[in-house]
């Protein structure tokens, strides 16, 4: 992780007197894949959209490779690839000529159309007009328009939004695929959280038009261990009062450092030790905890 | 330029496109049609003589009514020598339809669907993609909306030039095989001898001041489907406020400020035969008209699409 392909400085927006995006600062770092989150009208789609140049920040700049989206929007888009949402196609055309459509935007040759297409398997159908695809299909071709120019960021807005178990999986594989080959910067947001979990290294989580927290998936520090033992009483005295009684054992809340010593102790005081394992939490319970829950399932 | 040639696609993949090209060529094939079932055959010198007899037996039934005014009988007698005269130089008769009889009106009904249509495809080219949320694909791409905006308004342009070009064509080609080519030839009596006289229509006149007007008209249906989302809203408040506006500007024709609408404006008024709304309007002052409110029209439309944010 060198330096940031996009950093998002300061961002606020105002529509009607209202402030809906409150300093936003964000960076992403290219091979690494961020889910953003946040309930419902916290600002997460006006943030993505003046990501992409479609909203204009009342205050603030989103510098893309080095290029102001504000100042310099033809050169610092080039970088970019966007799915927002559903990818709405011309239904009237076929998939391919979609793809001949964008790609004479970007001065994008034929025989990248054809790789990408094989690379999102639409080889069979890219011919038929889009109106006869399932929604997993316009899925694909959206993911196919967003590669087209080998974009160095990639946006995407809710992108497993209809696709099949299958497909979900098959998607993760891909943009993990081309986070790490091709060195993407990407960014996800979805109101899946087990799909998010699943798919990204790092999450920011936006409340309220603000950012409240931005961690790594990799380095979360698990505080919590289970442990099973022989001899409860002793065990309980021993350890005092950091004591949880959980299924057969204990929960005890102790750092990642502190366990050598703490199982040398035990052991030293004849205690029998069955089990010991670390409590991983969930992101979903990270989130609810972050946005103080309630709104979980209107998120997006 | 890339960008016309991809919306000048997106309009032709449309089947809007082409069902307004086929109505336009619908109507040039009936109007051609039915003037030449209608149109007395005049092909031959003897049916040419036949018919020119046939309307002096006409006249003459005529000049035996009683209680003719004089100037009735005067008329009448020179319509005699006229048709005398077309008998002896083998001239069709006064009822002939030659091809500049057809053309001439067929040419006034092409440049009035091409406007409507053209204005149909310039109120909807830009609120269409807003309808279907493609303009998000659009302009996520590293070209400036501007050209984005002028490459939609030149491929108008040329759909509508491309269908009026087409429909002239064939009104021309049909026109051409089916009807007498010859020039059109009025006579008219001076001092008591037939004189022949060719008629002129200025087709290139009324097809510039047509071009002129419906080029003001998509500028204007364009800057409305710019600002709404809807295409169907362009539409129908382009097509009405253009019914409406002349209406208007008459009741209102009695005002100085009048003479300074749009409508009072329209080129179309100085081609020959044509009414002005408001008399003493010249050319050269609606022109400059013309060109003050295809500034305004252009700025807004350009300023709005540029700097707005899109919500759809």
């Amino acid at each position: 992780m060198t330096t940031p392909i996009v950093q998002v400085k300061n961002l606020n927006k105002t529509i009607k007197g209202k402030q809906i995006i409150k300093n936003v600062n964000l960076e992403f770092y290219p091979g690494q894949i961020t889910g953003f989150l946040g309930p419902n009208g916290a600002g997460k789609t006006t943030t993505i959209r003046m990501m992409t140049g479609l909203m204009h920040p009342t205050s603030g700049e989103v510098i893309i490779n080095g290029a102001s989206l504000q100042k310099n929007f033809e050169q610092a888009i080039s970088n970019v690839g966007v799915i927002v949402e559903n990818p709405e196609m011309y239904k009237y055309m076929s998939g391919y000529k979609n793809l001949q459509h964008f790609a004479r935007m970007h001065h994008v040759s034929k025989s990248r159309i054809d790789e990408v297409v094989e690379q999102v398997g639409l080889q069979n159908r890219i011919h038929e007009k889009v109106k006869t695809y399932s929604l997993g299909m316009r899925q694909r071709l959206g993911l196919a328009q967003a590669m087209l120019h080998r974009p160095k960021f990639l946006i995407l807005d809710e992108p497993t939004n209809g696709l099949d178990p299958a497909g979900i999986r098959e998607f993760r594989m891909y943009l993990r695929k081309v986070a790490e080959e091709d060195n993407v910067a990407i960014v996800v947001s979805s109101h899946m959280l087990s799909e998010i979990e699943l798919m990204v290294d790092r999450i920011a989580v936006i409340q309220n038009g603000q950012i409240i927290d931005i961690r790594e998936l990799t380095d979360i520090k698990v505080s919590e261990y289970y442990i099973e033992v022989g001899q409860k009483e002793q065990f309980a005295s021993v350890v005092g009062e950091q004591l949880k009684p959980k299924n057969n054992g204990f929960v005890v809340t102790i750092s990642k450092e502190e366990v050598p010593t703490f199982v040398r102790k035990l052991v030293e005081d004849g205690i029998d030790i069955f089990t010991i394992q670390p409590i991983t939490k969930r992101l979903e319970d990270q989130f609810i905890e972050m946005t103080g829950g309630g709104a979980i399932d209107a998120i997006r | 330029m890339q960008y016309v040639k991809n919306e000048w696609i997106k309009i032709w993949s449309q089947k809007n496109a082409w069902i307004m090209l086929v109505l336009v060529l619908l109507v040039v094939v009936a109007v051609l049609g039915l003037n030449k079932y209608f149109a007395p055959d005049q092909s031959t010198p003897e049916l040419r003589k036949e018919a020119n007899s046939e309307w002096i037996a006409e006249y003459q039934a005529q000049l035996n009514t009683p209680g003719m005014y004089d100037e009735d009988i005067q008329l009448l007698e020179e319509q005699i020598l006229m048709t005398e005269y077309r008998i002896a130089n083998d001239l069709p008769a006064i009822d002939t339809v030659t091809f500049h009889d057809v053309l001439a009106p067929l040419l006034t009904v092409i440049l009035m669907l091409v406007g409507i249509f053209t204005m149909v495809i310039a109120a909807s080219i830009v609120s269409n993609e807003f309808g279907t949320g493609t303009i998000k694909m659009l302009l996520t791409r590293p070209v400036a909306r501007w050209k984005v905006l002028l490459s939609k308004l030149v491929a108008t342009l040329l759909y509508g030039t491309a269908i009026f070009t087409v429909s002239v064509v064939v009104a021309l080609v049909g026109s051409f095989i089916l009807f007498n080519n010859a020039e059109a030839i009025t006579l008219s009596v001076v001092n008591g001898t037939v004189v022949e006289q060719i008629v002129e229509t200025h087709y290139v006149q009324k097809i510039l001041l047509n071009a002129a007007s419906i080029f003001m008209t998509v500028l204007f249906a364009f800057m409305l489907g710019t600002i709404f989302g809807s295409s169907t809203l362009a539409v129908s408040l382009s097509l009405g406020l253009l019914f409406m506006g002349t209406t208007i500007t008459m009741f209102l024709a009695r005002y100085e400020f009048a003479k300074y609408i749009w409508f009072a404006n329209d080129l179309t008024q100085f081609d020959t035969g044509v009414m002005p709304i408001i008399a003493d309007i010249s050319l050269n002052f609606a022109i400059v008209v013309n060109i003050v409110y295809a500034v305004i029209f252009l700025v807004v439309s350009f300023m709005y699409f540029t700097r707005r944010d899109v919500t759809a």
